[in-house]
């Protein structure tokens, strides 16, 4: 599928605010399920940007403004063509194959705990309950399950979490938005010895009501052994496929938060976003085609 | 007459200054002649005289967790320690050798990580330091240098052989005190000292000068160098504003510097002047409020893109502090092997790492005769000494060991070397240690023959470290 991102982050500051630096994560990622044609980031008021790629491989912009400033918006827009096919289970696998994979040691951070995926015992209990795979269970089942039971127990409510909500808080709640039952999934994933992933994203919701369209959206990816890295959102309930867009992956949120800065002055800002991800319909899609070839014939 | 020497008993440890028939080792042999040689009266006046010269000149040294208040003088020791041509030859070529091993070990773990995958060392330990700092894997410093500035604390067992008790290659600090009690020492005993004729120490800010100015970004002409200092609370706020003084250069606190396009700028009178230097006396924790402690104040926002970059040099660069992690220390004779293909010069001591359990059940049944330390701490504190321990002590340690096992080594207790030492009115034994200063640029390292003596001034006490009651003493290196 073909998709159009636009990507609008705004902080208003009651009182002015200067020398501000921000970070952003909101490049699409190209890899071999994925291509970003576009990307593009303006921000006003002007200045220059620069990119890294992080150590996740994510291209990462920042940019600094140092002058007074009472506004600050940051659009984001960019072209992806996704290319996974529709969103299922891969085949059946013993849990032991993960277990043995020598890949396994350089992995210790999708193992342990981080920032915001921390281990408690609301966890603990959850994971009792679900029950942790054996070395000749099947593992790609067992994720599954675990996405479902997150699924089925927990209510998506943007009113009861806030960004820094813990695994421990979301599990003790059974609640929170798609960041929370993202964090939950891998830390019932990390304490049982699979190693696990954040991804941040988004999702074109089409004709399925997705939850989690309006805005950036978040999955989980555990580590498969031979399967490799395979995404599931506990949010939907669903394998990652076409209609998913992966812009950044880390341990947590925290590695890959769209966009977070410091600056010096005002103690409080105004957040908005407005994300909008549109998909090419077949006829856009051979319009597009059809001036592709015309340039190339006209380049000839 | 009677001297102050005449009941100086040798101490049961390896004294520095006499054989074991009491008689002075030569090279001590001239200041035991000087000392015999004046009255105890005397000797009070030169004592008193050189601590009132410390006060006037401000060294004083900021003790953390003391209710007192803060500023506090660190103790002086008159009696200066001598250390041979040839076993300073030893010395230097020991700290040269551990300082190349542990610059590569560290441009490896935040590199490739060949250390790793070929098992040499636990990617658990690696990663598990709170001192290892992610941001830093995939980022090069100028020159691969990441430890510009090392102090490696050496002790000499009962035997006498020197050996490595830990290394600090993040801010290490004591040069301050080697600079002014040279000076005062020169005063107090100036005809011994012309005898001696030990190395100089004063040329230290201009050789850390030339190695801070060697490891700036290779596109730099002139580099322009500043220190950046926490500022006045610091326990080391007095080294800072020393070294920045005798070096010639600028020192700034976090808010005088800006990030302009990745480029480091200082704010002065005239505008502002670009720094392509900071030997950064704030930790990593606190150097840029964006990538690391959000709520820092003491760093400067945007600093770590420069870096990034390549357009500044760090001194010490990021993430060193996995490299003195004590959990790490263990395998640093295992590091030497594997990165200069040399055996140690310098050994350890030998430790147990609370991680692995069978080193573990050793640690907790032998409590009584060893020294746990956690693996983060440093500074002496948060370290249990097991033969002057209590017996809720021990079980508190024990706790703490069963809980994180991680964060605790320990050693057995080894009575470091002991050194003639004024004690009220007399000369007696107390334990010492050495911090020699390495310097490190490119390839080479520079070993100055500034080394920094501490002294455990209470009887018996084996904890040196100046926020735990320790001293300093002047240390001659003899030239051959």
């Amino acid at each position: 599928m073909r998709f159009t991102i636009a990507h609008r982050t705004r902080y208003r500051y009651p009182t002015p605010v200067h020398e501000s630096h921000t970070i952003c994560h909101l490049q699409p990622r190209s890899d071999i399920t994925q291509y970003c044609t576009r990307y593009e980031l303006s921000v006003s008021p002007r200045t220059r940007v620069f990119s890294y790629a992080d150590r996740f491989a994510n291209d990462v912009q920042h940019f600094a403004i140092l002058p007074e400033h009472d506004m600050l918006e940051v659009v984001a827009r960019s072209q992806v063509v996704t290319a996974r096919g529709p969103g299922v289970a891969p085949q059946a696998m013993a849990r032991a194959l993960v277990d043995d994979d020598p890949v396994l040691d350089e992995l210790y951070d999708f193992l342990t705990e981080s920032r915001y995926v921390k281990f408690s015992e609301p966890l603990d209990a959850l994971l009792a309950e679900i029950g942790a795979p054996g070395r000749d269970d099947d593992v790609v089942a067992w994720f599954a399950h675990a996405s479902w039971t997150l699924n089925r127990q927990f209510v998506y409510d943007k009113t009861t979490t806030s960004v820094q909500a813990t695994v421990e808080e979301s599990v003790r709640l059974r609640s929170g938005v798609c960041q929370d039952f993202a964090h939950v999934l891998i830390a019932l994933c990390r304490r049982t010895g699979i190693p696990a992933r954040y991804v941040s994203g988004y999702i074109h919701s089409g004709d399925d009501e997705m939850l989690g369209a309006e805005a950036s959206h978040a999955w989980a990816e555990a580590y498969l052994g031979p399967r490799g890295w395979i995404g599931i959102d506990p949010t939907n309930d669903t394998w990652i496929g076409d209609q998913f867009v992966r812009v950044a992956t880390g341990r947590d949120y925290r590695d890959v938060s769209p966009v977070r800065g410091v600056y010096t002055g005002a103690s409080s800002s105004i957040l908005s976003v407005d994300v909008a991800v549109d998909a090419l319909s077949p006829q856009q899609q051979q319009q597009e085609q059809e001036q592709l070839r015309q340039q190339e014939h006209q380049q000839q | 007459m009677r001297s102050i020497l005449d009941r100086y008993a040798p101490a049961p440890a390896f004294d520095e200054f006499a054989e074991a028939d009491g008689r002075p080792r030569p090279h001590y042999a001239e200041l035991a002649a000087t000392l015999a040689g004046i009255s105890a009266a005397d000797f009070r006046h030169r004592v008193t005289t050189v601590n009132g010269v410390l006060l006037q000149r401000g060294v004083t040294f900021t003790v953390y967790a003391d209710a007192r208040g803060t500023e506090r003088i660190l103790p002086f020791d008159l009696i200066p320690r001598i250390i041979a041509a040839s076993e300073w030859a030893h010395i230097s070529r020991g700290v040269s050798q551990r300082v190349r091993a542990l610059n590569a070990f560290l441009k490896d773990v935040y590199g490739e990580a060949k250390v790793l995958r070929d098992r040499i060392i636990p990617r658990t330990l690696v990663y598990s330091s709170e001192h290892f700092e992610r941001e830093a894997i995939g980022v090069r410093p100028p020159h691969d240098t990441y430890i510009h500035v090392s102090g490696i604390d050496i002790i000499r067992d009962a035997h006498g052989e020197y050996l490595v008790l830990e290394d600090n290659v993040r801010t290490p600090s004591g040069i301050s005190y080697v600079l002014e009690n040279r000076d005062v020492l020169k005063r107090a005993f100036p005809r011994l000292f012309d005898r001696y004729d030990p190395l100089p120490v004063d040329d230290y800010p201009q050789r850390l000068r030339n190695a801070l100015a060697a490891a700036a970004p290779p596109s730099v002409g002139d580099p322009t160098i500043a220190i950046l200092t926490p500022g006045i609370y610091n326990s080391a706020y007095f080294e800072h504003t020393l070294l920045a003084r005798r070096m010639g250069v600028e020192l700034v606190e976090g808010t005088d510097l800006i990030v302009r396009d990745n480029i480091v700028y200082m704010k002065t009178t005239r505008g502002l002047q670009r720094v392509d230097v900071l030997y950064r006396r704030v930790d990593d924790d606190y150097i840029d409020p964006l990538y690391f402690k959000a709520d820092s104040t003491l760093g400067v926002s945007g600093l770590f893109d420069a870096y990034r970059s390549g357009n500044v040099t760090l001194a010490n660069a990021v993430g060193t502090g996995v490299a003195d992690d004590k959990a790490i220390y263990p395998y640093v004779p295992a590091l030497i092997r594997y990165y200069l293909g040399e055996e140690p010069v310098l050994r350890n001591v030998e430790t147990f790492d609370c991680s692995d359990p069978a080193q573990r059940d050793h640690v907790l049944r032998n409590m009584p005769f060893l020294v746990v330390k956690r693996t983060a701490a440093s500074g002496g504190y948060g370290m249990l000494i097991g033969s002057h321990s209590t017996v809720g002590e021990r079980a508190e340690f024990a706790d703490a060991i069963n809980a994180n096992p991680r964060d605790f080594i320990a050693q057995p207790i080894i009575t470091l070397s002991a050194h003639p030492t004024v004690v009220g009115e007399e000369i007696a034994p107390r334990h010492i240690d050495l911090r020699p200063f390495a310097l490190l640029s490119g390839d080479t390292v520079d070993v100055p023959a500034v080394a920094f003596t501490r002294v455990a001034l209470r009887e018996g006490s084996l904890v040196v470290n100046s926020s735990q009651g320790g001293g300093s003493k002047d240390t001659w290196i003899l030239a051959d």
